[in-house]
């Protein structure tokens, strides 16, 4: 699965930080995985790590202040038709001080989806984050 | 399963263009192709969704999904295929009626038979037409076989279920 992602080189991403990042996934033939990066100043990204989104939910922390790049693959493969696919979502995030992030991962009956939440650790007030605000710096 | 499906995807490009002469080069043309070509169908169905909706997510969700390109690679004991298809999703959106084109162009592992129109030759073309304040009209102008991914992901859109993006390499 992991070599799906294409990354030859792939890595556990190594969780140290305050978690501000909850991705909820579900699933129902394919094995999704979130791939992190970070971007600096020039655009460039350096590849942080994978994470395997194999629970309902799970919490990680990515850098505050700072743009990430963030990659959510869906892996299927059919034993019968010797087929296997990988399609992705990808988008930027600028996490902020005092908001954490919930992305809501679906891939049901070959249908997947990728939302992006911003919530205020203030008010708990939520809102879908726009795609243009989750576009990357090479868009 | 990748090389029948490519197959049937010039198969279903060649019976539209009848004596490949030509190939429908905007989404009139091919709306008045579809009727009459094998292997292509014109589905009409209503939703119970107003059309402001409708047409919201259509413009929410094509550039998000159908934004892509894709790569298939088909392997056998005897053959090796790789085939990268770009799509590119347009939305038009009037007071009573969106239009959404998908077109996909062949970027790689395809020949081309017919003039190409510009963003690749027309796949489908799904038209919301308002009915009223809380029903839309869909009419859909594509093949009739195949790509029922899209088709359902788009049908999703249209009645608010299961939004989501097609995998196309399903």
């Amino acid at each position: 699965m992991l070599l799906a992602s294409g990354c030859s080189s792939t890595k556990l991403y190594k969780d140290v930080l305050t978690h501000n990042l909850e991705v909820n996934s579900k699933t129902d033939s394919v094995e999704a995985i979130l791939d992190i990066y970070s971007v600096g100043m020039q655009c460039e990204s350096e590849y942080l790590g994978t994470v395997a989104l194999d629970r309902n939910s799970i919490e990680l922390g990515i850098v505050m202040g700072k743009p990430s790049y963030l990659i959510v693959g869906f892996a299927s493969s059919s034993f019968w038709s010797n087929s296997s696919g990988f399609i992705s979502y990808d988008f930027t995030l600028l996490p902020r001080e005092a908001f954490r992030y919930e992305v809501d991962v679906s891939y049901i009956d070959n249908i997947y989806n990728v939302i992006v939440y911003e919530v205020s650790q203030l008010t708990g007030g939520k809102r879908e984050m726009e795609a243009a605000e989750l576009r990357n710096c090479h868009s | 399963m990748r090389i029948a499906f490519t197959l049937y995807m010039l198969l279903f490009v060649t019976l539209l263009t009848g004596c490949v002469t030509s190939h429908p080069q905007n989404a009139t043309e091919f709306r008045a192709a579809v009727p009459g070509a094998f292997l292509a169908k014109v589905d009409k169905y209503e939703v119970t969704e107003p059309f402001q909706k409708v047409a919201s997510r259509f413009e929410k969700m094509a550039p998000k999904c159908f934004n892509v390109s894709i790569k298939t690679v088909s392997q056998s004991t005897t053959s090796y295929q790789v085939i990268v298809t770009d799509y590119k999703p347009t939305v038009i959106v009037g007071e009573d009626r969106a239009e959404l084109h998908l077109q996909q162009h062949h970027r790689q592992g395809v020949m081309k038979i017919t003039e190409e129109p510009e963003g690749g030759y027309y796949l489908m073309v799904f038209d919301a037409i308002k009915l009223d304040g809380e029903n839309t009209r869909i009419e859909y102008y594509g093949p009739s076989v195949g790509h029922e991914t899209i088709i359902k992901a788009v049908k999703g859109w249209a009645s608010g279920e299961n939004v989501g993006c097609p995998d196309l390499t399903a």
